[in-house]
């Protein structure tokens, strides 16, 4: 569908506005669940801090093997005497008291470069998804009141101060179901999480993408579940979440007019992102079913072909004899003697 | 973008979509047949239809490309005929250049609908009292342990016990009960601390007295034995007495003789006790029957059990 319909504008009484913004083309962008998820991987790796095990563990002591023809193991042995520790295996990740196998590096390569050109699709992937209500809902979403997809709201919201006016609004909006859902989500973490700061687990709510923060991101920030994403720098790791598609998106009027420009169209190229156009699909019309029906198709393809000559099946002539008939017609004259003979000899005897 | 969604959906994850062995299924409630596949599938349909009952009212919900991007008015609800033949009909009507599958699927979920429904009612006539509830096998556990708690932290033992202890101080039972023996003695032994509290605040012992000695008594309650022991009865009042005496004049195997006093006290039932004389020790003169006596008799008694408890009076 390459044509680009009127979205309304909702104010916070969650009453249309009489504006409508053309869909920005981001929106028309190739979903592709594969580059999303890939990137996203990649993407993720960069927060991580390196964890290792000490250089010396394991390598403290001044052990050496005894060698052969002490009736031990050839293990490094710790030297001296006087404590339990002497003649104790070390160094192997065998050993008790041993350095591990293959100790944990710090130069481990903890991070990874990403193309900036496929950054950029995947988000633009990333956006189009959330503008499919079917994905959306699929993730777990509870959209069922909302009034449009994509969800635009007027600037007015981006001025909000207070947390109070930032919930009423998300009621009278009926996004409050979604975070409803993720206030019911809230439980421990299994495994040891829970000792290391990570206790809690909760589901995600929605995003809400804006242009300029007037208190915005202060008002909604305490909401659970509820992130809070500027237009001009928006994070896949926060649009698609685990790499699946379609979190929920909720825009002020600006930042999505701004779409267009940040991403350009597939025609123009966009304004910020140097030398970027949106990626376009291999195949425009992706409807294969409606595809293969098509006159143009089926005009091109041969006709079906009918009466398929079935082989034939050879039989033994030897043992049908219908078919021995067929190729020696005094067969049967003879079998028929034949039996005739038998008949009357046991007639005789 | 139909085939796109379902193709994403199928290899991807669907928050619907309950897999067992050997199908899979959709939790989404709009489905027509439950299942997860591409004909039933609400999500990746532009144009779906479903039957849902609603306290016993059949609706036709109907979903078209064009509202696909509003979603609170996305389903439209047609309120179907209580008759199942005319509602078959209106489904006809309303899905009538719509695919095979929906229309045929729809009539046979109404049909199941009504079979259901009929059945619902047949029940509520029988008026059957018994309802399954699942056992939520985590909740139960962690109740029947929370309860098990509740019973320890009420401490309903203690409770009882200082419930009745203090009925019985205040003499509301007359008479006297059975009591287990291990209470009693538990009993007991918190009262005598509390005698001994009492008596070392007293100071002297008022009952020290110099009482004649039982003559007679004496003699005829000694037993001899054939192996030469004489066996005396345990006579708390004349015991006490000799103890005391001793205590007067002779400071003489205190120990003993005390512990001796205080295994009177203790064993109320035991057996009587036995008390080892080797002969008698020339005692002082006896006076003559019509003098009065001045002096107090001693008596050196040897034991040969040794003191079971300390001794509680000093």
């Amino acid at each position: 569908m390459a044509a680009r319909p009127l979205v309304s504008v909702h104010n916070e009484k969650n009453e249309t506005t009489g504006a409508q913004i053309k869909l920005p083309a981001v929106f028309r962008a190739p979903i592709r669940p594969d580059v999303v998820n890939f990137i996203h991987d990649q993407l993720r790796k960069n927060k991580r801090q390196p964890y290792a095990v000490s250089t010396a563990a394991g390598h403290q002591t001044s052990a050496e093997s005894w060698g052969t023809g002490r009736a031990v193991a050839r293990i490094p042995r710790v030297r001296g005497g006087g404590t339990h520790r002497s003649g104790q295996g070390a160094f192997g990740n065998m050993c008790r008291g041993g350095r591990m196998f293959a100790p944990t590096r710090v130069y481990r390569r903890w991070h990874r470069r990403v193309n900036v050109a496929q950054r950029r699709y995947a988000v633009a992937s990333a956006i189009a998804a959330s503008g499919v209500p079917a994905l959306v809902l699929a993730r777990g979403h509870v959209i069922d009141q909302l009034d449009e997809v994509p969800f635009v709201i007027t600037d007015k919201v981006e001025g909000l101060k207070k947390t109070k006016e930032a919930v009423a609004f998300l009621q009278r909006t009926n996004l409050w179901a979604d975070i409803e859902k993720v206030y019911n989500s809230k439980r421990y973490r299994a495994g040891k999480g829970k000792g290391r700061n990570r206790r809690y687990k909760q589901k995600l709510g929605p995003v809400i993408v804006y242009n300029n923060d007037g208190g915005i991101v202060r008002a909604f920030r305490n909401i659970p579940g509820v992130t809070l994403m500027s237009v001009d720098r928006l994070n896949l790791l926060k649009l698609a979440p685990g790499g699946h598609l379609g979190r929920l998106v909720v825009w002020t009027e600006t930042a999505f007019r701004k779409l267009d420009s940040i991403f350009g169209t597939t025609t123009r190229k966009s304004d910020v992102k140097k030398g970027f156009t949106l990626p376009l699909a291999k195949m425009t019309n992706s409807d294969f079913a409606r595809l293969i029906r098509s006159e143009e198709i089926m005009k091109a393809v041969r006709p079906v072909r009918k009466n398929k000559k079935v082989p034939k099946v050879h039989r033994n002539p030897l043992r049908k004899p219908a078919l021995l008939a067929k190729l020696n017609p005094y067969a049967p004259v003879i079998r028929r003697a034949a039996v005739l003979a038998t008949k009357n000899e046991k007639k005789a005897a | 973008s139909d085939d796109l969604t379902w193709n994403i959906l199928l290899k991807g994850n669907c928050s619907y979509r309950a897999v067992a062995k050997a199908q899979k299924f959709c939790r989404n409630e709009y489905n027509l047949t439950g299942l997860c596949n591409r004909a039933s599938c609400p999500l990746s349909n532009s144009q779906y239809a479903t039957i849902r009952e609603e306290n016993g009212i059949c609706y036709l919900y109907m979903k078209v490309v064009e509202r696909s991007h509003y979603p609170n008015r996305l389903w439209e609800k047609v309120k179907l005929s209580r008759n199942m033949t005319q509602a078959v009909q209106q489904i006809h009507e309303n899905l009538l250049h719509w695919s095979e599958y929906v229309r045929q699927k729809c009539k046979a979920r109404l049909i199941r609908i009504h079979q259901y429904l009929i059945r619902m009612r047949k029940m509520k006539l029988q008026a059957r009292q018994q309802k399954i509830i699942p056992i939520q096998r985590k909740i139960e556990r962690r109740e029947v342990r929370r309860e098990e708690k509740a019973l320890i932290a009420a401490k309903l033992d203690t409770a009882i016990e200082k419930e009745l202890l203090d009925r019985l101080k205040e003499g509301t039972y007359e008479g006297i009960y059975n009591f287990n023996q291990k209470a009693f003695e538990h009993v007991l032994d918190n009262q005598e601390l509390e005698i001994e509290h009492e008596i070392e605040q007293e100071g002297d012992e008022p009952e020290r007295q110099f009482i004649e000695d039982f003559d007679e008594s004496d003699e005829d309650e000694d037993i001899e034995d054939e192996t030469g022991f004489v066996y005396r009865s345990s006579d708390d009042e004349s015991s006490e007495n000799e103890v005391e005496e001793q205590q007067i004049d002779e400071d003489e195997s205190g120990d003993d003789s005390e512990g001796d006093q205080v295994a009177d006290e203790e064993k109320p039932g035991s057996s009587k006790q036995r008390k080892v004389r080797f002969g008698k020790l020339p005692k002082k003169t006896k006076p003559a029957s019509g003098r009065k006596r001045i002096r107090p008799r001693v008596e050196i008694e040897y034991e040969m059990e040794p003191p079971l408890r300390k001794r509680l009076t000093h």
